[in-house]
């Protein structure tokens, strides 16, 4: 690697600042939060969630494992701030959250009836400074909109994502890092980088997302009440 | 100069209006024996234009809110009491009785029974046997006489009354309110350019919370409507928020955010101001760093906004309810003020997917297995529950986890209830 920048003229002079060699990481996020997936922290730029950045998620379908994705991380940010789910795509189910070690009461869910109001809340809730988290589902969202949120993240203390549609891969989009999400095998998720600063992993990372299933065995023997067998997963 | 208000067959709903009432008319009045009002209306006559205008604005006034009184207006508060008392005893139409001078109330009141005046009555039956039936004859008595077998108290309660000893009371205590309305210069029909004026009267509001040291948590902006053609109602706009406050711009940013969703049925040539309820101010320090306190304020002050715009229910808290049926064990609800108990814990193992559906879907059944885009692999299971048999929602489910083939995992369950098995998708794993 430094044979071939050797090549290159007055490429060991030191690069003013902003302008970074796309072997190296660019300036690192210094307020980050860590994902606690081990293969992912290795590839995200500074070693976790950057906070005060936009995260782009992209996923076809809720269930996805988007959120067992995100939860490490939101459980490790400070306990007594807020988190905010803006428009989720179901009911967000409290006793997952719980089970990821976040509080309840920590939760809010905003429900907006049309879309300004939802990046309307997304604003708002950004601009507070005082929330621990953001969770929005707020597609589709237009390019000013977008451009309006990333500019209102820049100085806040708050770890936002923006879940979108795969469809959105094409567009343009401000986030400095955004992922796309596709699940491999039950429990399992592949990640690819589609945008993030330094440098990006060749192939998509797989991760494990869920206990593993138990054994065939003990699932046979898991139908005890007299009912018919069901044929099973071959 | 006093008056007395004793309506006759007392009525619990008529206090507020009756204090409300009487308060326009004097700051200084004390509740007496046998719900009566007593008002010193001395410091008011003259504003009020004398004692007939006076007697006008009172009797329209009781019409209108249909209270039945026995007024009278004499020179000491007991007195004008006793005149009202004896209206009362005698079932008399509710009427008005005048002590105006001390000739005049001392004529009226010596004719009254000596059971009227309260510190009288132990001596009743005594005074009788003397031929003492009227507070006249009671008076004739020699004073120091009637000092050493009764008790002085009866002398000050007969010199109260006839205005020759001084009266003492304690006096309402009304609970402050803010009231303001301007009238605009000209019919307005943007809420844009009601802006100054709705800033002008919320300053003068910040400002009187200030000098109480009160907080507001919540107001009442009314917006009065003319119309040549018809009549409306006045538009109201009912503003609670969780933090009380006294900060002129949280609660302009708070009405501003309901303003912009309201249309304006016609032009509005008033605007009133109410506060309904109010709190005592809490004093904190200021700190140079952000702590927990500041930035609980912040959470707050950001959910109010939200609740202005999105409406009430759309901001919703999760808390969780101890139940084992998952649609019952979560709960969101929308809340004022945040929940700080600790919620019921339960363990769901790998059983708790990250997202419920809002009702269970239905699954189709296709060789013995369940169908969801295709047939569902059973991968965990069962998470038995029998439960909700106390509120006629009875659930006997066996819940597992499954995926197809886009490899999601869906949470379904099987209804335990009847033979043919029933399939239902209730939750996926986010």
């Amino acid at each position: 690697m430094t044979n071939r920048t050797l090549s290159v003229p007055g490429a060991d002079k030191p690069l003013p600042s902003g302008v970074w060699r796309a072997t190296e990481q660019a300036d690192l996020p210094t307020n980050i939060c860590h994902s606690h997936h081990q293969p992912l922290d290795q590839w995200l730029p500074g070693g976790g969630w950057p906070i005060g950045s936009l995260i782009e998620i992209l996923t076809d379908a809720p269930g996805s494992g988007e959120l067992a994705l995100v939860a490490p991380g939101l459980a490790a940010l400070p306990t007594q701030r807020p988190i905010v789910l803006i428009n989720p795509p179901g009911i967000p189910n409290a006793l997952a959250w719980q089970q990821w070690q976040i509080a309840s009461q920590r939760l809010w869910w905003l429900h907006a009836k049309s879309l300004p109001d939802a990046w309307w809340s997304a604003q708002t809730v950004l601009h507070s400074q005082s929330f621990a988290a953001l969770l929005a589902w707020v597609d589709p969202i237009d390019d000013s909109a977008l451009r309006r949120l990333h500019a209102r993240i820049q100085d806040t203390r708050t770890l936002t994502f923006l879940f979108r549609p795969q469809s959105a891969t094409r567009l343009f989009s401000p986030s400095p890092l955004r992922l796309r999400l596709t699940s491999q095998s039950p429990g399992c998720i592949e990640i690819d980088f589609l945008k993030s600063k330094g440098r990006k992993p060749a192939q998509s990372i797989a991760l494990q997302i869920a206990q593993p299933a138990i054994s065939p065995l003990h699932r046979e023997s898991a139908y005890v009440d007299g009912h018919q067998p069901l044929t099973m997963a071959r | 100069m006093w008056m007395a208000i004793s309506p006759s067959p007392w009525q619990d709903e008529w206090q507020a209006p009756l204090l409300s009432m009487a308060a326009a008319i004097t700051p200084a009045m004390s509740w007496y024996e046998q719900r009566s009002l007593l008002l010193d209306i001395q410091a008011s006559l003259q504003w009020l234009g004398g004692i007939r205008a006076l007697k006008r604005r009172v009797r329209t006034e009781l019409i209108e809110l249909g209270i039945d009184a026995h007024v009278a207006i004499a020179i000491s508060a007991p007195g004008a009491w006793l005149l009202t008392m004896h209206m009362q005893r005698q079932m008399t139409p509710p009427t008005w009785r005048y002590g105006l001078s001390a000739r005049r109330l001392m004529q009226r009141l010596d004719a009254l029974p000596i059971g009227l005046l309260t510190g009288a009555k132990p001596y009743q039956v005594w005074l009788q046997r003397l031929g003492c039936y009227a507070l006249g004859q009671v008076r004739a008595l020699d004073r120091n006489e009637l000092a050493t077998r009764t008790h002085p108290d009866l002398l000050l309660a007969l010199d109260q009354a006839y205005g020759q000893a001084p009266f003492t009371y304690h006096p309402v205590k009304l609970p402050p309110q803010f009231y303001e309305r301007i009238s605009l210069p000209r019919l307005i029909e943007h809420v844009t350019a009601l802006q100054w004026h709705l800033q002008r009267l919320l300053t003068q509001l910040c400002q009187w919370l200030k000098q109480k040291h009160l907080a507001i948590t919540e107001l009442e902006c009314r917006l009065h409507h003319r119309d040549r053609r018809r009549a409306w109602q006045p538009t109201v706009l009912m503003l609670a928020i969780a933090e009380p406050s006294d900060d002129i711009d949280v609660l302009w940013r708070w009405l501003q955010t309901r303003l912009e969703r309201i249309d304006l049925p016609a032009p509005v040539s008033d605007i009133s101001l109410v506060s309904r309820t109010l709190l005592i101010r809490n004093q904190h320090n200021l700190s140079l760093f952000v702590d927990e306190h500041t930035s609980n304020q912040s959470v707050l002050k950001t959910l109010d906004l939200l609740r202005a715009r999105l409406g009430q229910a759309q901001v919703q808290q999760a808390s969780i309810r101890a139940d084992y049926r998952p649609e019952a064990a979560n709960n969101w609800q929308p809340s004022n003020d945040p929940v700080t108990s600790l919620p019921g814990v339960l363990d769901w193992g790998a059983h708790c997917p990250a997202w419920l559906l809002s009702a269970p879907k239905a699954l189709k059944i296709r060789h013995d297995q369940p169908q969801l885009n295709g047939p569902l692999h059973l991968l965990q299971g069962p998470y038995r529950i029998e439960t909700g048999w106390w509120d006629h929602s009875f659930a006997m489910r066996d819940y597992f986890v499954a995926s197809d083939q886009s490899a999601r995992r869906y949470w379904i369950y099987r209804e335990r209830d009847n033979v043919a098995a029933r399939w239902f998708l209730h939750g996926l794993f986010g």
